[in-house]
């Protein structure tokens, strides 16, 4: 299991318009990863393991982040998501009761 | 017994005492949900009993999504102004106390209902839920959400069917 800590370098009085700070991110991991990633920072062309895993966490977390605010439809999904914006279907029966509840229940 | 639906108000509700059956979102309410808010990532809306207003019956959060467009026939092209990408509205997380079944649909609803009101201010085309579970699959689908593009979890209702429901014609 990795044991992950994080703290803050203390933010400097008047802080400059581009954020220089730093944290720090420690995690055990086991030996055999530390050696696939090692090799995998080589076979990349990093001159660190850190290195290694600082650009690979970045891209990872970036996209990560963007597929949570973001969905993409290919052209197919597109039409079918576009013919149903178009003509709305009838709420489904559930979902109406709902409602009707909670008029009843919610003030 | 009466609900109401409040802001998450960290002074006075109870996050500690709240259980789901979905591990992940109880942390979400208790570490996180208050820092979105204060980053005005999402927003929080807990549903409360009256006769006792700290107990958090369930939650959701409610934030800004983007969906984005293939390429369209041209028959449908006509029909929407070129815009390659729409925005909707996202109930990223959603989760009510083991102890009360049967309130989820209370919060899809004041969900569904606050998402149709902000449409007068920003635009929005259709509410997307996110899934955490099977469970919570089948609960959008029986409400008549519909799968959006490849990804199975994640789901969406037409901002006109809420309508319907919210503002009934005749």
């Amino acid at each position: 299991m990795p044991i992950l800590t994080r703290r803050h370098s203390a933010a400097p009085a008047s802080a400059p318009a581009t954020d220089n700070r730093t944290a720090r991110l420690e995690a055990r991991i086991p030996a055999t990863l530390k050696g696939i990633l090692s090799e995998a920072a080589g076979l990349t062309g990093h001159t660190s393991v850190s290195s290694y895993i600082i650009q690979t966490l970045q891209e990872s977390a970036s996209k990560t982040v963007e597929q949570a605010r973001l969905t993409q439809l290919d052209d197919a999904a597109s039409t079918a998501f576009v013919q149903s914006l178009l003509a709305p279907s009838e709420p489904a029966p559930a979902l109406q009761a709902a409602f009707a509840r909670s008029r009843e229940q919610v003030r | 017994m009466a609900y109401r639906f409040e802001p998450l108000d960290t002074s006075r509700h109870d996050r500690a005492g709240f259980h789901s059956a979905v591990g992940a979102l109880n942390i979400y309410l208790q570490q996180q949900a208050r820092k979105d808010v204060e980053r005005f990532l999402a927003a929080t809306f807990v549903m409360v009993d009256e006769a006792a207003p700290t107990v958090i019956v369930g939650f959701y959060s409610l934030s800004n999504f983007t969906i984005g467009l293939g390429d369209l026939p041209a028959n449908l092209a006509i029909r929407l102004p070129r815009y390659p990408r729409l925005p909707a509205t996202l109930i990223g997380r959603l989760a009510r106390d083991e102890r009360f079944p049967g309130t989820g649909e209370l919060l899809l609803v004041d969900a569904l209902t606050r998402a149709y009101g902000l449409t007068s201010i920003s635009g929005s085309i259709a509410v997307v839920a996110e899934a955490k579970n099977d469970t919570a699959l089948r609960f959008y689908h029986k409400h008549g959400f519909l799968q959006l593009g490849a990804e199975p979890n994640r789901v969406y209702l037409a901002m006109g069917t809420i309508e319907k429901l919210v503002r009934p014609a005749g």
